[in-house]
Order: structure tokens, then sequence, then C-alpha cells
């Protein structure tokens, strides 16, 4: 059976124009830095573009993206833990936006495995069957942790709050 | 707090356009990177057979002589110091000597007459050699059993590149045997003895 054949090296601007901001806002809601998420987003697209993937569907495409840029951030944090520098404040300041500020802040409080699947779910909007297929995990595991994680994110907005 | 708000707040946080712009210019990079990485593994497996050839086969002429050469030079006989337990050297033998006497024996009433003939007369060492005897031998039947051996033989002189040696041994019944050499011993006038050494022999009928 004859492949199909590789997609061009510069679908990367492609994906960089559909999935940038979904893929920055993942990298930034976890790694809480923006240049951290800048590249982090800019290591996934470099992998895309190396790898060159084939994918039957844009959901897949979309879903590869996200589990790499997952990965991307773990692989940042691990990072962090073992070269420890500047404070995190210092080092990322927090960002300007024009949202309800507390909310963010509450939300960059959770531990990691929280934010992203809350990320996911609330922000991405992607269905528990796809956050389980990114994070390498039971669609019940995903359930679990949206649920504590509502419950941390509830605790924390109301101390951001206060 | 409801789902809305959440959502709200997160997707305020957008790329910024210089971070998009600065992601560009490097995923450009690297798509010509990885184009000229594939352009030039795609000269590289065409030029092979052209440029590669040729310099493969002269590799293989090259390891061919080389082997062949050494082959000559396995065959050829070689010069080793004897040394003691100290390292000194306290002697010197020749060795690989098969090729460099031809072996002849004749038996007649209990008395084998070996001749050999030293092919090389005029190389090292036996253009110094004077005398000659055979350190080592053996005579085999034609079952293959040993009927006699023993050494060293009498010393006999070299003449006309050739020593002549008598090896006694108890009567032979009738029929064919072998003679081996294992070595010879060569002498030269004030000169310590040469063990020379490698592998003969020949046939005779008693």
């Amino acid at each position: 059976m004859e492949m199909p054949p590789a997609q061009p090296a510069n679908s990367a601007e492609a994906a960089l124009a559909r999935y940038g901001d979904i893929l920055y806002r993942l990298c930034f809601v976890m790694l809480r830095c923006d240049a951290d998420a800048e590249d982090a987003v800019q290591e996934t697209l470099l992998q895309y573009l190396r790898r060159a993937p084939r994918f039957e569907t844009a959901e897949h495409e979309k879903a590869w993206l996200l589990a790499t840029a997952k990965n991307k951030c773990r692989d940042a944090l691990r990072y962090r833990r073992r070269h420890p520098t500047l404070p995190q404040d210092a080092a990322c300041p927090a960002p300007e936006t024009e949202s309800d500020g507390a909310v963010l802040q509450a939300l960059m409080s959770l531990p990691e495995k929280y934010r992203l699947v809350l990320t996911l779910y609330y922000v991405e909007e992607l269905r528990v069957a796809d956050i389980a297929r990114v994070i390498q995990r039971t669609p019940s595991a995903v359930k679990m942790r949206l649920q504590k994680g509502r419950q941390l994110l509830k605790a924390a907005y109301q101390k951001e709050d206060l | 707090m409801g789902p809305e708000l959440l959502k709200h707040a997160v997707d305020q946080v957008r790329m910024p356009p210089q971070a998009r712009a600065r992601i560009l210019q490097a995923c450009r990079a690297q798509a010509a990177t990885i184009q000229e990485e594939e352009t030039g593994m795609k000269t590289k497996s065409n030029a092979f057979p052209r440029k590669r050839l040729p310099a493969v086969l002269a590799a293989a002429a090259l390891c061919l002589c080389c082997a062949a050469g050494a082959f000559a030079a396995g065959r050829a006989g070689v010069f080793v110091n004897v040394k003691n337990w100290l390292g000194a050297v306290t002697g010197g033998r020749y060795e690989q000597a098969g090729q460099e006497i031809a072996l002849d024996a004749a038996y007649a009433d209990g008395t084998l007459t070996v001749t050999a003939d030293l092919l090389l007369p005029k190389k090292a060492p036996y253009r110094e050699l004077d005398t000659l005897c055979i350190a080592r031998y053996r005579i085999a039947d034609g079952a293959g059993d040993t009927v006699a051996e023993g050494g060293p033989t009498e010393v006999a002189v070299i003449e006309n590149g050739a020593a002549r040696m008598t090896v006694v041994c108890d009567p032979l019944p009738s029929g064919e045997y072998t003679f081996y050499v294992d070595g010879f011993t060569g002498g030269a006038k004030a000169d310590a003895p040469l063990p020379i050494t490698g592998g003969w022999q020949c046939a005779f009928r008693a």
C-alpha cells in the first residue's frame, strides 16, 4: 500500500496559525511564564517539522500537538526543578490580561496535573476521551482530576478573591 | 465561579505578535535546514556509484597485493632471537624454512641416506653454513604408525648446496615409508649452531 506523501515542511506555519494560541495558552498555564511558554510552543512546532507526522484528521493533529506541547512543558518544569535559579515570580512576571486576573491566578496556583485537565476541558473544550489520549491516562482518571481540580480551583479562587 | 468565567479568563491569554514572529522565523530556518539535509542526502546517494566505485576497487586491489605479499612473506624463513628470562638475546634460530630445503631419502640395508638440498644457497643463513644435521626425525609406515624416531644425526658437510646425512635404523620390512623431519641444525665455523625449523617429509621404499 502506497503511503500518502509527507506533508510539506512549511505546514508548521499553518499549524502555528491554526493552533498557535491554543498551544500558547496551554503552555502558559502549565509553565506560568510567557517566555517559557513561547519556547515550549517553538519546540513543539520544531518537532512537528522534524517528525513530519501524518494525520488522518484535524482532531488527530490537534491532539498530537497538544500532547507534544504538554511533554515539552513537563520537560521545562523538570529542568526548572533540577536547575533552580531565580524565583518564579521574579523571572516571569504575570502577564497583563484584560480578564479576571484572580481566576487565572487561582488556576495557575493549582498543581500541574489539575491545571492541564481543567485547561483542556474548559478552555479548549476537549472531550474527556480526547484529554485521556493527550495525557495518556484513562477517561475515569481524567474525570477524577476534573472533579478534584474544580474543588481546588474553587478554594483557590475564594482565597484569591479574599 | 462557573466554567464560563474560567474560559473567559484563559481565553484572554494570547500569543504576543513578537513571539509569533520569532517562532515563525525559527520554523522557517528549521524547514530550510531539513530541506538542505534532504538535498544533501540525495546528492550523496546519487554520487556514490560514480565516485566511490573506483576508490573501492583501488582499495580492494591494494588489500589483495598486501595480502599476497604477506602470504609470500609468511612462506619465507625468518630469523628469530632467542632470549633468556631477563630478555637478553642469547642466540638465534631460523624458522619457517619448509620451502627452502628439499628432502630426499633412500633406504638400503638398515641405513637411510637422506639428502637435503638447499634451494636458496646464496641466501642467509644457507650461504654461511658449512655443515648440517637433522635435529629431529621420524619414520612412519604406510599406516602412519611411527616405526623409528630419533636425532640428531651425524653432521654432514654441505657440498654444492646439498648435505647428505646417514640415518642408521633397525631393518625395515618391505613397504612404503615416510620420513619426517622437524628441524635441522646448521653449523658454521666459529659460530654457534643455528636451529632451522620447519616441516619436511619424503617417501621412500624399503
